[in-house]
């Protein structure tokens, strides 16, 4: 016999939200008039029973530890994992950047003079050192006069006497 | 997702990959063949992946779309499962029902096995693994609306098989 449009929709609904569930009232009450509905609620308890009551089939054990040696114990097995892998990377990358950064903003070396540098600068040195020189001798001349002159003592000149030399 | 989070989820889903793609794809060797790669997957993206419910649906998607296309790669080839190999083993209440449940348990294999893949993808997942319609209805990309609709037809057609065979009661 079958089910009425609208008890079947009730049924269905029924199975939909809470398979669990006794019936409500309303679709109990419906049940015991309409005998279509009800076989239809009863087939519907089975299968969803059966299909319910399916044994798992395993997943065979060969096929297990190929999963193990191609995920877990390939990664065991090797250097580093992944994150670990990720982390070495990132650290030489920063590591490579930092280097880099400091060798193009760091503090340069000047370039050393060139060899007509150097002489020129030789050149100059010398032209100072014999404006030094003359000067020197000049400054000399002129203590010789004053101590020629007595214009400076005589222990300046380094002939006083050793009996008035001070202690 | 870490390492042992992925064992554990391994262990506790090898069975619902393999099951569910023994039932897709009617061929126990390329379901072994599909839930291996279905593993394999997980631990390639098991950084993107929650433990836990997440974890079974993303598994349940991957086998699926696995078993879709190797479906449609494949040439279909009639291999119809052994049925005592499906043979219920839990006790229920009610002796006469449970005779009538075993008695029903081969003859229903074959009667999913003549619904088409997407209808009998979606009675596996509602009534066997016990999913959320939302849950299904993301996991083979439907609206709800049609996924009840498709899941009442199949439950029908199931039944009529069924009754055309005399085993339900």
């Amino acid at each position: 016999m079958n089910a009425c449009d609208v008890g079947r929709e009730r049924v269905h609904a029924h199975f939909d939200e809470i398979p669990d569930a006794p019936a409500s009232e309303s679709l109990r009450l419906h049940l015991q008039t309409c005998r279509g509905c009800r076989e239809l609620f009863d087939d519907l308890a089975i299968l969803r029973d059966t299909l319910r009551a399916r044994p798992r089939p395993e997943l065979p054990a060969d096929d297990l530890e190929a999963v193990w040696n191609r995920t877990v114990r390939t990664s065991r097995g090797g250097w580093l994992d992944g994150r670990k892998r990720a982390a070495v990377a990132a650290i030489l990358v920063t590591g490579v950047s930092l280097s880099t950064l400091w060798l193009l903003r760091g503090p340069s070396t000047p370039p050393g003079p060139t060899a007509a540098e150097i002489a020129r600068a030789e050149a100059q040195a010398d032209l100072v050192l014999s404006y030094a020189a003359r000067a020197l001798a000049a400054t000399r001349t002129a203590a010789m006069h004053d101590v020629i002159g007595k214009k400076v003592s005589p222990a300046v000149r380094g002939n006083v006497p050793a009996d008035k030399r001070k202690p | 997702m870490t390492t042992v989070e992925f064992e554990a989820a391994v262990r506790e889903h090898k069975d619902r990959v393999y099951g569910y793609a023994r039932s897709l794809l009617r061929d126990s060797e390329d379901a072994r063949d599909a839930a291996q790669e279905c593993l394999v997957k997980l631990w390639q993206h098991k950084d993107h992946v929650e433990p836990g419910l997440g974890c079974r649906n993303w598994l349940l998607r991957a086998a699926h779309n696995l078993c879709i296309d190797r479906i449609r790669r494949r040439t279909v080839r009639a291999e119809v499962v052994p049925e005592e190999s499906f043979e219920p083993t839990d006790a229920r209440p009610g002796p006469e029902r449970l005779a009538a449940s075993s008695h029903a348990a081969g003859l229903l294999e074959k009667a999913l096995l003549g619904l088409s893949d997407r209808d009998r993808a979606i009675v596996l997942l509602r009534e066997v693994e016990g999913l959320a319609y939302e849950e299904i209805a993301s996991i083979l990309g439907m609206n709800l609306g049609t996924l009840k609709a498709t899941l009442h037809r199949a439950r029908e057609r199931l039944r009529r098989d069924l009754i055309r065979q005399e085993v339900t009661p």
